[in-house]
């Protein structure tokens, strides 16, 4: 049997999937100035899903996941103004990186 | 400065001639600048598509949510006719807005809570009072301008341009991997996370692009079960990537997560 997996999609500019076995996410974030963006996060399962996770049905269950990426997001910001700050080697995983910024070139260049 | 803003636009056209397998992060001003920030608005924000959220959400007539989209204040809303719109929050009198970015639930009607100016849920104006000695005016001919929207896989979706080429063409290897947000029957929305970040949204959609971080930020959550060396399957298209991890065999999501809230 094959095992289950999180399977992410992501749609350009700022849309993203998660799919996992018994639910699935998606994640919208669109900017509010060169600083600050939106981040409206949701998930639709099976009732029976919901209860399983989250047995008041309240909390979103990928909040501290999310909340994790948030302090990355402050602090990747604050490094990009350091007069140290250049660009960096990005691993074999990385490799959609590229092929978004040149989603992005071909509109901005 | 326009001298950085045309490094900036070289330097992310290099990313063009750049072989995908040696890549690198952008330049740190892609990420500062407020003249790049002003350009990606206009070239990005207001042409491409943007998924705001689920019919699922707006289930029965006059349900609806707003926000604040780019410089937009928006409503998303279902008339009476079972429609799903996404209409500009905009009064056509003095420019206030009808609805709060953040606010929603159920209305018959949008008032303006100005000078009560009372819109119809497909945006037409109903009602405007005391506007009878104006010779021009005509309510027929007012409504809140109105927003590209489409439904896919019974996401909402809109674009600020009117003239953008329809979103599910340009999504069809997709289409099978994404029918998964039609269902399942009865399903139910767990609770909206909704914030305002601060950072640059680049990095937040770099970070939605790769596995590689989940053994970092969160090695006591999903790298407890998804973790960042099973990341396998990178797949992608011209208006798209695609990645998967795996999950830890004997490892249970749920188990996993209610343990730790325990």
């Amino acid at each position: 049997m094959e095992q289950p997996a999180l399977d992410i999609i992501n749609i350009h500019p700022g849309n993203s999937f998660s799919i996992y076995p018994g639910g699935a996410g998606y994640y919208s974030i669109w900017p509010l100035g060169v600083d600050s963006f939106r981040f409206r996060a949701h998930s639709i399962r099976p009732p029976g899903e919901l209860r399983r996770f989250d047995p008041d049905g309240e909390r979103y269950d990928s909040e501290r996941v999310l909340d994790e990426d948030g302090v990355a997001m402050t602090h990747i910001l604050n490094g990009a103004h350091s007069s140290k700050a250049e660009p960096g080697p990005l691993s074999w995983m990385e490799a959609s990186l590229p092929l978004w910024h040149q989603w992005m070139a071909k509109r901005l260049a | 400065m326009p001298s950085d803003l045309t490094h900036l636009r070289s330097s992310i056209g290099a990313s063009l001639e750049r072989p995908v397998d040696e890549p690198w992060t952008l330049d740190p001003g892609h990420y500062t600048s407020p003249d790049y920030y002003d350009l990606e608005v206009e070239q990005i924000w207001k042409k491409e598509w943007i998924c705001v959220g689920h019919v699922k959400e707006v289930p029965n007539v006059g349900d609806f949510f707003s926000i604040q989209f780019v410089n937009e204040p928006l409503v998303i809303v279902r008339g009476a006719d079972a429609q799903i719109r996404a209409l500009s929050t905009v009064c056509r009198h003095r420019l206030m807005l009808v609805a709060e970015p953040g606010a929603c639930g159920n209305a018959n009607s949008f008032v303006c809570p100005y000078h009560r100016w009372t819109y119809g849920l497909d945006g037409q104006l109903k009602s405007a009072l005391h506007m009878e000695r104006h010779r021009d005016f005509d309510p027929s001919g007012i409504s809140l301008p109105e927003f590209r929207l489409e439904i896919w896989n019974d996401l909402i979706w809109i674009n600020l341009d009117d003239d953008a080429p329809p979103l599910a063409p340009r999504l069809v290897e997709l289409e099978e991997a994404m029918a998964v947000y039609k269902g399942p029957e009865g399903g139910v929305m767990a609770a909206l996370y909704d914030k305002t970040w601060k950072g640059n949204w680049k990095s937040q959609v770099e970070n939605n692009l790769e596995g590689y971080h989940h053994m970092g930020m969160h090695q006591q959550s999903i790298e407890l079960y998804s973790p960042t060396k099973n990341v396998t399957n990178l797949t992608h298209g011209e208006y798209w990537t695609r990645h998967q991890v795996p999950y830890e065999r004997g490892r249970d999501v749920t188990e996993t997560l209610l343990s730790e809230a325990d």
